[in-house]
């Protein structure tokens, strides 16, 4: 169903430069790193409406980005369910990147020198030891980024509108459903879908975790 | 030492507690209080009615705006109200079958539907029949439970357009979301009520809806039975319903309620 697809690509579209900036804000030494992480924080601080006005500035068809893109494809960012991805992506990016910037700062920075010495490279070692290592950090980050995406309302509907069938999540389904007067039941339908899918996706994450320890151990 | 600072301490958070009942000169009583929830299409006209009827000193208007099915959930729940205007016709019905209401609903206002454009776009459509030309991509209505999106769904429906273009809906939070992505551009018409197009200097009008092509649009006005100032609520809603109030709400572009 289109909440699931469209949290599941958030997160997924989210991963790559999700785990880079976070190993970059754990790592990397420089005076720059308070303003790179400030502006991944910045989703986080503003309202969710603000975010998604801001998106529209980008990726509607004024903004660069959606004109570019329309003047390649012939197609629209806005209004589309890669709107919505792409609306509960930024939302949820600085859940992603603050977990996984912590979980990198709990790695042994001393493992990875030692498979440093014993010859792997830099981008060997991140792979097969920082990478593994800081799995729960990622994994947790993940988790939050698509429960976040199943209540993602201000910045979604902004920019990509309340159309049924291609945008109409379930946060936005039980806005519309507030507006009827015998919504009611249809709320609390919605409500237990979003707690049922936020609980698998916990349960999920805590299984794979516990295989991973069983793993390593 | 410490039990001063405790003793003054409990005693600023009591003073602060408390509340001083107004002093103003001896013998002028305080300005009654009318608490009032509106419905957001409404937030010019209440705050021209807020002026004037201000003016007199007898009274103070404190209006809070919003969706009426918001407004109308927070009354049910003992919001404190003593006049509501609503948007539609079945949320105030709800108040009154639920006993939240004292005395009956008037329409103190009407509204018309209207087709706008961005003001520099390049749309030409002059009846609803043009919106199915093949330009007009991108259609901004407010969701189909809001008042204004029912109404445009209404009037869509019986010009026999709406399974035509409704592939090219661009659902809206509401009627000021489908005005503000209108006049921004990103959407190349909208359908909002002829008092919103007034309002924005961004959009032009491209055709109005006849009124019999949807349900009336109108705006019901009832005093709260959990009203702590009945006697200033009527007043208040004598004045709109007056020549003076309807007035107001012509010049915001409303059509005149009906008469009380």
């Amino acid at each position: 169903m289109l909440t699931l697809r469209v949290g599941a690509l958030s997160v997924a579209v989210s991963l790559v430069p999700g785990i880079l900036i976070g190993w970059l804000l754990a790592r990397w030494e420089s005076p720059l790193r308070a303003l790179v992480q400030g502006m991944v924080m910045l989703p986080l601080v503003l309202p969710p409406v603000v975010t998604g006005y801001l998106l529209l500035r980008v990726f509607g068809r004024g903004g660069p980005l959606g004109a570019a893109y329309e003047a390649i494809t012939g197609g629209r960012i806005a209004f589309t369910t890669m709107a919505c991805v792409i609306a509960a992506a930024v939302v949820g990016f600085p859940l992603l990147v603050e977990s996984i910037r912590l979980s990198v700062l709990g790695v042994d920075k001393r493992l990875e020198q030692t498979s440093r010495t014993l010859g792997r490279g830099r981008f060997g070692t991140f792979l097969r030891v920082t990478l593994p290592l800081s799995l729960p950090g990622i994994v947790g980050g993940s988790v939050l980024t698509f429960a976040r995406s199943l209540g993602e309302f201000g910045a979604t509907i902004i920019l990509a509108g309340d159309i049924e069938g291609e945008t109409r999540t379930i946060p936005i389904a039980v806005y519309s459903a507030l507006n009827a007067v015998d919504g009611e039941a249809a709320v609390w339908r919605f409500v237990a879908v979003s707690v049922a899918l936020s609980l698998a996706a916990l349960m999920l994450a805590f299984a794979f975790m516990s295989w991973q320890r069983r793993r390593l151990a | 030492m410490t039990r001063f600072i405790v003793l003054l301490l409990a005693c600023t958070i009591i003073a602060a507690c408390t509340e001083v009942p107004n002093s103003g000169s001896p013998g002028k009583a305080a300005p009654a209080e009318v608490r009032v929830f509106a419905a957001s299409s409404l937030t010019d006209a209440v705050n021209d009615w807020k002026a004037e009827f201000e003016k007199s000193g007898e009274f103070k208007v404190k209006a809070s705006f919003g969706a009426s099915s918001d407004l109308a959930r927070q009354i049910l729940q003992g919001a404190p109200c003593d006049l509501f205007i609503a948007a539609s016709e079945e949320w105030m019905t709800k108040l009154s079958d639920q006993g939240a209401l004292d005395g009956k609903p008037q329409v103190i206002a009407r509204n018309v539907l209207v087709c706008v454009a961005p003001k520099d776009g390049s749309v030409v459509a002059t009846d609803v029949h043009g919106l199915r030309a093949p330009g007009l991509m991108r259609l901004a209505i407010a969701d189909e439970n809001v008042p204004a999106g029912k109404y445009a769904r209404q009037a869509l429906k019986h010009a026999g357009v709406l399974d035509a273009i409704r592939g090219h809906f661009v659902g809206q939070k509401d009627v000021r979301a489908v005005l503000s992505s209108v006049a921004c551009g990103e959407c190349d018409a909208g359908f909002v009520y002829a008092t919103d197009a007034q309002s924005s200097p961004d959009v032009r009008e491209l055709f109005r809806f006849p009124l019999t092509s949807h349900a009336p649009i109108v705006y019901p006005a009832a005093l709260c039975k959990e009203s702590s100032n009945a006697p200033a609520a009527r007043k208040l809603l004598d004045y709109i319903s007056g020549s003076q109030g309807q007035a107001a709400l012509k010049q915001r572009g409303f059509i005149a309620g009906d008469a009380p």
